[in-house]
């Protein structure tokens, strides 16, 4: 390739060439022709697109924040070792003491919650422990029903609803034997009855009453507020 | 569904929130914001904030199963003001006489019959909403809501509130079994009140709020508070109030987020309290008997009595035995 073949190639590059110089060279002919087959091969090519997470960094770099650049040069910096003098100083201080135990761990925090106030159980806790003890049941029937798990009705309920009428024939039928279950659980809670816990021994003697009569004026107006307004 | 029921419920708990004191709503919000409650308030009360008029029919079925029911006018002005006027009710009332002590008992009908949001969080953690579509209230679109309580007794409220003022026009409450108990309901609505010759509530009991926290030193007495509470119950307020203009009163306000629990303590000269507590204990000498008289009148609970020398009221809309065990825990 001489001097005229690089003129006439970057001339033809620029879409200004000698058309002359390409009958003439051989050379120049077969570069045109593998040059035409480089450019329709890359204009076939598809163009990659940028990642997303790209231009989301262009552009926080672009705003101005630099965490992603503080991030990468503190990454890498080189860690460094601890010097051995402060190895050292922490193995001598650690020599001849062992690691401390569970009663050692315990006084440590003895020590500590005896610097709190001292704010001593409610009286009451002592009372509902042996009532707990004494009758769980009874405790979770008064105390916590709320607890319970609260069961959503079925989907199957409106459909159950429309079946009313039939459930109402099946209750007409099964109405006799009901009685007797009815009956029978009365008797079981007549004899349980009998077998009624003892009352609560509050810190006090409890007294009902029939009325508001003799409570605090205050107290009296507000009990009857919050039922509405009760006439007295 | 869920999602749906938490947006409504930051909506709820942002139109009818924390009961103000008498007169004095900014003094309480500011109390108590800085004690164990804070950051939990929401932080107005929609009804004293957005002036408007109704006249409201509100019922209530006593434990005998005979109903209650009257009609009332509420006015507020927007700016903390209100008034609640009976306007008519059963044939069977002694009418002026219930008419006079309505209006005696206007503050606490206003701060504590009414449903009120009174800690935005608690209604979170202890009540569910579930929304229930739309209805018209005295001829206003309303969101329905179903307010279920979580812990405790599993009583419930359905509301509907304005969608244009998020005010609640018209509520029922459900005790356990899923009886109606109480409800309220506007038959007439005025966003543009007739403020004229409107007689505003002024409260009488001298009521002075406290920082939730060292409530003995600031009030200079042994004071108690009770350290068992129902579940889910928080304390919300503290004040002094006054009874008859002359007896003061250590008033604790406890909630679940929507209910009301209340303790008092009557505050004495310590001497008389200390006298009181140690009768008894001198050779031959007769020991003071603690007692304490209760009574239930519909779903609230009233415990009043003198216990180790102290005067005491607990009152709620709880079970008796835990009233009384919330009393005894406050004993020393």
């Amino acid at each position: 390739m001489n001097e005229r073949c690089a003129a006439f190639r970057a001339e033809w590059l620029s879409a200004g060439f000698d058309p002359v110089h390409v009958e003439e060279c051989e050379a120049c002919r077969a570069w045109v022709r593998a040059s035409e087959r480089s450019i329709q091969a890359l204009e076939e090519l598809r163009a990659a697109e940028a990642p997303g997470e790209l231009e989301r960094r262009v552009v926080r770099e672009l705003s101005g924040d630099r965490v992603r650049r503080l991030e990468r040069a503190v990454g890498s910096l080189a860690r460094l070792g601890a010097p051995a003098a402060l190895d050292g100083l922490v193995h001598r201080r650690l020599a001849g003491r062992a690691p401390a135990g569970d009663a050692e761990r315990g006084e440590r925090s003895a020590q500590v919650l005896r610097t709190l106030d001292l704010v001593p159980a409610p009286a009451v806790l002592d009372r509902l422990v042996q009532e707990e003890l004494a009758a769980p049941a009874r405790q979770t029937a008064e105390r916590f029903p709320g607890n319970l798990e609260r069961l959503r009705a079925p989907d199957a309920l409106a459909e159950a609803l429309h079946a009313r009428a039939r459930r109402q024939t099946f209750v007409r039928l099964a109405r006799g034997p009901f009685a007797v279950l009815v009956a029978a659980a009365l008797v079981v809670w007549l004899a349980l009855r009998f077998d009624e816990p003892a009352p609560r021994a509050y810190r006090f003697e409890v007294v009902r009453a029939d009325s508001l009569e003799g409570l605090d004026p205050l107290a009296r107006a507000l009990a009857e507020s919050l039922t509405g307004g009760v006439a007295r | 569904m869920k999602c749906a029921g938490g947006f409504l419920l930051l909506a709820l708990a942002g139109f009818t929130a924390c009961a103000p004191g008498d007169g004095s709503a900014e003094v309480v919000v500011e109390t108590s914001t800085k004690g164990a409650a804070s950051g939990h308030l929401a932080p107005n009360d929609l009804r004293l904030t957005t002036a408007h008029a109704g006249v409201r029919r509100l019922e209530f079925l006593g434990a005998d199963g005979v109903t209650l029911s009257y009609r009332e006018e509420i006015v507020t002005d927007g700016h903390g003001n209100y008034a609640l006027r009976p306007l008519d009710g059963d044939a069977a009332l002694d009418w002026s006489t219930f008419e006079l002590l309505q209006v005696l008992r206007e503050g606490f009908l206003f701060r504590y019959r009414d449903l009120v949001v009174r800690h935005a969080g608690l209604l979170r953690r202890n009540w569910e909403v579930t929304p229930l579509g739309t209805v018209e209230v005295a001829g206003r679109t309303c969101r329905k809501l179903r307010v279920e309580r979580n812990v405790g007794e599993p009583i419930a409220y359905e509301l509907a509130i304005d969608r244009e003022t998020e005010l609640v026009l018209a509520s029922q409450r459900l005790d356990a079994a899923g009886k109606r108990v109480a409800s309220m309901h506007y038959e007439s609505f005025r966003s543009d009140p007739d403020k004229v010759g409107v007689a505003w509530h002024v409260p009488a009991n001298d009521e002075q709020p406290l920082l939730l926290r060292d409530i003995p030193q600031q009030l200079g007495l042994r004071t108690l508070e009770p350290r068992l509470l129902p579940e889910g119950f928080v304390l919300y307020e503290a004040a002094t109030v006054s009874s008859d203009g002359q007896q003061r009163w250590l008033k604790l306000t406890y909630t679940d987020g929507l209910e009301p629990l209340f303790f008092f303590q009557k505050l004495e000269d310590p001497a008389v309290t200390v006298r009181a507590a140690q009768v008894g204990d001198g050779p031959g000498e007769p020991r003071e008997v603690s007692r304490v008289t209760l009574y239930t009148i519909q779903n609230v609970t009233v415990a009043q009595g003198r216990c180790n020398g102290f005067e005491l009221i607990a009152m709620g809309p709880v079970p008796e035995v835990e009233l009384l065990d919330l009393l005894e825990s406050a004993l020393p």
